[in-house]
């Protein structure tokens, strides 16, 4: 009997063994990277302009303009003069456009989103679909075999062989069901990736530049370091590395990058499956919150240029 | 007088842009005043059409120049857009209130923005959390089954050369130490259905302020959203503020300090605590809720740009 112990555990550690549902990845603290500059408060004591809203002034080119508006405010000089009239306008009118590329930005970003949760989705309710099916006929042969056998116990029914080899198959078939369970549905869904790529794609590709490099605000945050900082990282490169990090993006290999993307070659047929979306999603939202910081600079930078 | 014209034009594109950008129903119609379609050829010939004439104030353009203070501004502007007959009669004084009115609007809605975004990130890390607590009890449920079946299956394959041989003994207490495993890790998976905790790691959500927990100042101080969130709307028929009516749905007006604490996730005092997938729910619908009661906030400014808005 003690023999045979063993029996038992290596079943049981088989059974913990491997993973039977890809999970979310294991994320680390939330104290995670900041792509606008660290506050000055000595600085912002001596009356000088918060670090966020200075590099969002000049990231939209309006340093001069913002410093004389500040400058008449402090005078308490008069500010409805047509020229300083003009300043404000002009900010106001730049704060917008940033504003905007920011919100066209997480429109598309949420749209990702929504249809990588949908897709997620469809392949979770699939495999789960799959394991209970596999489960309930795990039950059923069981109990079928069971009623068979146990019906011929009785005096006048099958001989002993006969019966215990009908246990023996239902034991059987309910091991092997168990590791069908447990080692080929997980990876068994998947689906073909036929979206256009996604924001992710812009990050990944060093080299892209879209159309709108020139003139977007967005596009030139996120290409330059962060003001005041050590780091000579853009802000792109300093996502990258996050992810690195923070949702263990494996940068080196190109086909993972692809999928997560969903940019495959033209003609490259390509698939994804549940972990692949699982980790799309965590980066598509975190790509999310790091652009909308910019919406916090704007509203510091407009903060200081409003006049009472 | 070039910069005069210039400016003009960019206070009107400006303005209606801001109103579109607010994303409130009925902000950019898409029917006409007698309910035929317009295309966006024809509206600027019906604008252009309409007489010049402002809104009146309504309550929720009243609270938002309240919460902006500039009502007196908001009140001339109002006056002198109804003593005037056309665009080009506009005086500088006219122009140089609706800059001003239009700044602060436009204050309002970043921060409005700014305060959304701030739940959006909290939102998504609840949504993580919650979701990497989900996989991990379906992940050990799943486990805990399988090895059940298998270790039943072993067992019971084993158990039945053991009665074919006439070792009777030796194949009722294999089935009888498979049963026996089988119904512990049977209440081991009980115990896992309502289990799952991982410690408070998120930074301090909005939801401190809506509970008016104290906690270190967040990076962008939203007053004029917090001002809002602690007044009663002009419409309410009692004196209950928004965050008393929120307080109210989630029924948490007796809860313990503790448990506010735990919801926020005020830092540090939150940090020795854990949370489970009950907490993490109600986090989640907190933060939609407050966030939704936020963005309340474009609507009562929409009010306000079109009552001051000479149309």
């Amino acid at each position: 009997m003690i023999e045979r112990s063993w029996l038992v555990v290596i079943s049981i550690a088989l059974g913990a063994q491997v993973t039977a549902l890809p999970s979310f990845a294991e994320f680390g603290s939330f104290r995670d990277i900041k792509v606008t500059p660290d506050l000055n408060q000595a600085a912002e004591a001596r009356g000088e302009l918060r670090t966020d809203a200075q590099e969002a002034a000049d990231l939209l080119n309006v340093r001069s303009l913002v410093e004389r508006i500040r400058q008449a405010k402090r005078e308490k000089s008069p500010t409805n003069t047509r020229p300083l009239q003009n300043a404000r306008l002009l900010c106001m009118w730049r704060i917008f456009i940033a504003s905007e590329e920011v919100r066209k930005a997480v429109a598309a970003i949420d749209f990702e989103l929504s249809s990588s949760y949908a897709d997620m989705d469809s392949l979770m309710t699939r495999k789960g679909m799959t394991l209970n099916t596999l489960n309930t006929y795990n039950f059923m042969q069981s109990g079928a075999l069971g009623i068979v056998k146990q019906s011929g116990s009785f005096p006048g029914g099958n001989t002993p062989t006969v019966n215990q080899t009908l246990g023996i198959t239902a034991f059987g078939t309910r091991t092997a069901l168990s590791i069908v369970n447990l080692l080929v549905v997980p990876h068994l869904f998947s689906r073909k990736i036929d979206s256009p790529p996604n924001t992710l794609a812009i990050f990944f590709d060093e080299h892209h530049r879209p159309p709108d490099a020139d003139s977007s605000y967005l596009w030139k945050f996120f290409s330059t370091p962060i003001a005041g900082s050590g780091n000579t990282l853009t802000r792109r490169e300093i996502l990258i590395k996050h992810w690195q990090s923070f949702a263990r993006l494996n940068t080196t290999s190109e086909i993972t990058l692809k999928r997560l993307s969903q940019a495959p070659d033209p003609n490259e047929s390509m698939s994804e499956n549940i972990r692949v979306i699982s980790q799309r999603l965590t980066l598509l939202h975190d790509l999310k919150t790091h652009l909308e910081e910019l919406d916090g600079s704007l509203y510091e930078l407009h903060k200081s240029i409003t006049v009472d | 007088m070039i910069m005069a014209v210039r400016l003009r034009i960019w206070t009107g594109t400006f303005l209606s842009a801001l109103l579109i950008s607010l994303q409130v129903p009925g902000a950019y119609p898409a029917l006409g005043a007698d309910g035929d379609s317009v295309s966006p050829k024809d509206v600027p010939v019906k604008l252009a059409q309409a007489p010049l004439r402002a809104h009146a104030l309504t309550a929720g353009a009243i609270e938002a120049a309240n919460l902006l203070k500039i009502l007196p501004k908001v009140e001339r502007l109002a006056q002198l857009n109804q003593g005037r007959t056309n665009y080009e009669s506009i005086s500088d004084e006219e122009l140089a209130l609706k800059v001003d009115v239009m700044d602060r609007v436009m204050g309002g809605a970043l921060e409005v923005r700014m305060a959304a975004d701030r739940i959006d990130r909290e939102l998504a890390w609840s949504f993580s959390g919650q979701g990497m607590l989900q996989a991990r009890r379906q992940k050990i449920l799943n486990n805990l089954f399988t090895a059940n079946f298998m270790q039943g299956g072993v067992l019971g394959i084993v158990a039945g050369p053991e009665f074919l041989h006439g070792n009777r003994r030796a194949g009722i207490e294999c089935l009888l130490l498979g049963s026996s495993i089988g119904l512990a890790l049977s209440g081991v998976s009980f115990l896992y259905e309502k289990s799952g905790t991982r410690k408070i790691d998120g930074e301090t959500t909005m939801l401190a302020d809506v509970f008016h927990l104290s906690y270190p100042e967040p990076l962008h101080q939203p007053e004029i959203v917090l001002r809002f969130l602690n007044s009663v709307p002009p419409d309410a028929k009692t004196h209950k503020t928004r965050i008393d009516t929120l307080m109210d749905g989630w029924k948490l007006h007796d809860a313990q300090e503790q448990w506010l604490l735990k919801l926020a996730a005020v830092e540090p005092e939150a940090n020795k605590y854990r949370e489970n997938l009950r907490l993490i729910a109600k986090r989640i619908r907190m933060l939609f809720d407050t966030q939704c009661k936020i963005e309340e906030l474009d609507a009562d400014f929409l009010d306000l740009l079109r009552a001051t808005d000479a149309n």
